[in-house]
């Protein structure tokens, strides 16, 4: 009963951004996060799987990284809303999830490898998302970071201060 | 309307024995709802809240919930130990910010045993990044040191500087103790509400001691344990009497990364590895999945509940609907001294309301007693933490919901009593 209530409320609370941040936040696709340039050739498939980074043979960890980690600088700072799958990281004290990675496809990191470092978001979540299943999918509204953070390896990835979200309806 | 509540409650009062049954019976119904909901809740609070801040657990080849399972809320086993040499390759892989090795399968009276290092207290995290602390004591410093969970220390009455001995196996007793390895209680970590507050905290090398001789499956340096095949032949156990033993694998381990970027390459390449058969989860994926299958059947519980407390206003207006006939005289009375057929309405719905409260009332109470007598039990034997806070705003809710239906339930008897007021009047034709 206090489910359906919250359900409700959700359902109903969902469509106040639609109604002001729908104006603000640029409504944006996956490959727009490849960098311009470079989409001509993008392969949406996932990279093949890297065996030898645990153990660092076979030519090193940096030669078993055909990954692409461009980022597009365009949208640094932009306030966005993308839509994909949920890979919880974090969990707050109700079970809502307010850490998670962004994906492109359901089962990325569970079944399949995980996609290139620039098809994935690293979502902060202001208030945890109330997860009903991994396998639905939802609209995250919130400031991209695009920043390349240069580790080791040069590895990028996105980061988004999410501030609202909404299940994708298919 | 107040001398009407009066009127409404002698008349049940009049009639206590049935009102009463009807009462019990919606307060059964009520406490059963009530029991199940907080059950729902805090199962989920106490599941979420158990493991936060760690990046991936890995163990044997097993299943993702099955792992999440056995390493963290010390249910089940595992069904193979993973090899030192992986969790070395793991804890000094550049990327890794700190691993946990955790290592279970001894118990101390009915608690869990686990190694590990004093990484643990330095890392583990739970409920919101929470890190544990010390009512008492600190972390274990050498091989006979233990730091014990605040359960442990309640249930047990252990202080630091006290001696136990630990059990090979799990479960409640052990006829195998190792009881020439005694160990002292030097911390006692404040409560949690996770499964830490039950769990009996050793070092590594204490476990690889305390096993030391075990490895042919019982304990053998005595006379009375002996090996009848092997042990004929002293040549055939040479590594026994090793000045330090070495543990041969663990039985999971807990990974922080230093940057999540890193986290799906690493869970990838371990679930990939070759050289031994792993499974890496990262927590919160496992806890959704987990929760996934659990919540079919909370939900088909709360279910259940919600149909039990509606046989119980049923049930409430079945004996309404039978009192009625024998109350005519009773409501004739009522009109003779000036009460109108609308009186009589609001009387029997106030009946209605009056004894739906007083069900609702007394199980909210019985289901919190209930609650919070069957915590320990509940922690105890499944590891689930309840918080029994007592009656909050959703017994409220509840207790709105349930009086409400009540009162409408109460419109058919109410509806039925007026038009017989009316056509009998003062004289009661039968």
């Amino acid at each position: 009963m206090r489910q359906a209530l919250i359900r409700l409320l959700t359902i109903l609370l969902a469509f106040v951004p639609l109604l002001q941040a729908g104006a603000a936040a640029l409504q944006i696709d996956w490959i727009e996060l490849v960098p311009a340039d470079k989409r001509a050739d993008f392969d949406p498939a996932p990279p093949p799987p890297v065996h030898d980074y645990l153990t660092g043979e076979g030519g090193g960890l940096a030669a078993q990284q055909p990954l692409d980690f461009s980022v597009n600088m365009e949208l640094e700072g932009k306030e966005i809303r993308i839509p994909g799958f949920v890979v919880p990281l974090e969990l707050d004290e109700e079970g809502n999830v307010t850490e998670f990675f962004l994906v492109p496809y359901f089962g990325a990191c569970i079944h399949v490898p995980p996609p290139p470092p620039n098809q994935m978001v690293h979502v902060i979540m202001k208030k945890g998302i109330k997860l009903d299943s991994m396998y639905s999918a939802y609209w995250i509204t919130g400031k991209l970071s695009a920043r390349t953070r240069t580790t080791r390896l040069g590895a990028a990835a996105y980061t988004l201060a999410g501030s609202d979200y909404e299940e994708y309806k298919f | 309307m107040k001398p009407l509540i009066g009127l409404a409650a002698r008349s049940l009062w009049n009639r206590r024995g049935s009102a009463a049954l009807t009462v019990f019976a919606i307060a059964i119904s009520v406490t059963l709802l009530v029991g199940v909901e907080t059950v729902r809740i805090s199962a989920r609070e106490s599941f979420a809240r158990t493991i936060s801040g760690t990046d991936l657990i890995v163990g044997a080849r097993s299943g993702p919930i099955n792992l999440l399972l056995y390493s963290v809320f010390r249910v089940g086993d595992a069904t193979a130990n993973v090899s030192l040499q992986s969790y070395q390759l793991v804890s000094r892989h550049p990327d890794v910010a700190w691993t946990i090795p955790i290592s279970l399968g001894d118990s101390h009276r009915g608690f869990r045993v686990m190694g590990t290092t004093d990484d643990y207290f330095r890392h583990y995290r739970y409920g919101n990044r929470q890190a544990l602390a010390f009512i008492s004591g600190g972390p274990f410093m050498g091989e006979r040191d233990a730091v014990i969970g605040a359960e442990v220390a309640r249930r047990l009455g252990y202080r630091i500087g006290d001696e136990i001995t630990i059990a090979h196996g799990i479960g409640e007793v052990s006829f195998a103790e190792h009881g020439e390895h005694p160990f002292r209680i030097a911390g006692i970590v404040a409560p949690t509400g996770t499964p830490v507050d039950r769990t009996v905290h050793v070092s590594l090398d204490a476990i690889a001691r305390i096993h030391e001789g075990w490895q042919g499956g019982a304990h053998s340096t005595g006379a009375t344990t002996r090996h009848p095949h092997d042990r004929d032949d002293p040549e055939d156990a040479p590594a026994e009497e090793a000045a330090q033993p070495a543990l041969s694998g663990i039985t999971a381990f807990l990974v922080g990364m230093r940057s999540k970027d890193r986290l799906l390459q690493m869970q990838r390449a371990l679930n990939e590895y070759r050289a031994e058969p792993l499974t890496a989860v990262i927590p919160g994926v496992a806890l959704q999945q987990l929760w996934q299958i659990v919540g079919v059947a909370d939900r088909a519980l709360f279910i259940v509940a919600t149909f039990v407390v509606l046989a119980g206003l049923i049930g409430m207006l079945t004996s309404i609907l039978t009192s009625l006939r024998e109350r005519r005289r009773e409501m004739a009375i009522l009109r003779s001294v000036g009460a109108r057929p609308m009186h009589v309405f609001t009387l029997l719905l106030l009946e209605a309301g009056l004894l739906a409260l007083a069900g609702v009332v007394l199980g909210i109470l019985a289901a919190h007693a209930t609650l919070a007598a069957a915590t320990p039990a509940l922690a105890g034997r499944y590891g689930l933490f309840m918080e029994t806070g007592g009656p909050g705003i959703y017994d409220v809710l509840l207790a709105g919901a349930v009086v409400g239906a009540a009162v409408l339930a109460g419109l058919v008897p109410a509806w039925l009593a007026y038009r017989n007021s009316l056509a009998d009047g003062l004289t009661i034709r039968t």
